[in-house]
């Protein structure tokens, strides 16, 4: 499940558009909503939890924009200041400050991996999934077409006993094949360095 | 020995049981699943598009003009991920029985 992951995480946030900067982030993530606006679904953040992290720090060290941000995380007053700033209530600001829908924080490993996804995020359509043919009739941004040949059983697993070295072997096999359909539904941002 | 050994062969029990994907994996839910029968395959699928003049006229005994709706196509192919697990003779005599 790892390897689908990042075969997911590397297709979403392979090229970039726009290098991340803390004082015009919020203009840019306009500029990206404006981007994928013909499709369909749910607008979401989507990068791993220590890039951001660093997106919230960047933000914080900014002169300007650290003023709009922490008002948005420390709501009106100092008591609600102190009990907000737990990663969730990050992401309720950044939801609140790029003007998305959802945040959707990844593995570290894997949605930061050096020379694919490292120093990334991205703002997307993605659709709900419960349609599993939404990709005929609406444009979404992709789909993981898995090979399920026993009602929807993703694994083939078998048992071979090792004779030669005596052990009980368990052998599972996957297969699956993400696919971008349309590649402008995500806008991605990369230079987050640490 | 081979009391030792567990099943052999397909393990159909194992595999129907439901995986939890790990809390921080977000990837399904970026990228949904669509369940295929074949490994390979040319899926269609709709793109953003211009909308499309609707036709007015037409000449007599023709149909109107189709446009695909599912208007781009790609050939997909599904690659193997695979992962062997092992438990020793020595731990199946400890796992009762």
């Amino acid at each position: 499940m790892k390897a689908q992951e990042q075969a997911i995480a590397d297709l979403v946030l392979g090229t970039a558009d726009k290098t991340f900067d803390p004082a015009k982030l919020m203009a840019d993530a306009q500029t990206a909503l404006d981007t994928v606006r013909p499709y369909e679904g749910r607008t979401a953040l989507i990068g791993a939890t220590i890039t951001l992290k660093r997106v919230v720090m960047g933000l914080l060290n900014d002169s300007n924009a650290s003023k709009v941000f922490s008002r948005l995380i420390a709501g009106a007053s100092p008591s609600v200041a102190a009990t907000g700033m737990n990663f969730s209530a990050w992401m309720s600001a950044l939801a609140m400050y790029l003007g998305v829908d959802d945040v959707l924080a990844g593995d570290s490993v894997i949605w930061n991996a050096a020379g694919t996804t490292a120093e990334k995020f991205g703002i997307a359509v993605i659709d709900a999934g419960d349609d599993e043919l939404s990709h005929k009739w609406q444009p979404v941004l992709g789909k993981t077409f898995q090979f399920m040949p026993d009602n929807g059983i993703p694994w083939q697993i078998t048992t071979v006993p090792d004779r030669v070295n005596h052990n009980n072997l368990y052998d599972a096999y996957l297969w699956y094949y993400p696919k971008l359909m349309n590649e402008a539904a995500v806008y991605v941002f990369d230079g987050v360095g640490a | 020995m081979s009391d030792y050994y567990t099943i052999e062969g397909e393990r159909p029990e194992l595999a129907e049981i439901e995986v939890n994907a790990p809390e921080s994996y977000i990837g399904r839910k970026i990228l949904p699943t669509v369940t295929l029968v074949d490994k390979t395959a040319i899926v269609y699928y709709a793109d953003a598009t211009a909308d499309v003049a609707a036709q007015t006229n037409r000449s007599d005994g023709s149909g109107p003009s189709a446009t695909a709706i599912s208007g781009t196509s790609a050939t997909m192919t599904c690659t193997e991920a695979c992962k062997r697990g092992t438990i020793t003779p020595e731990e199946a005599r400890t796992m009762g029985g």
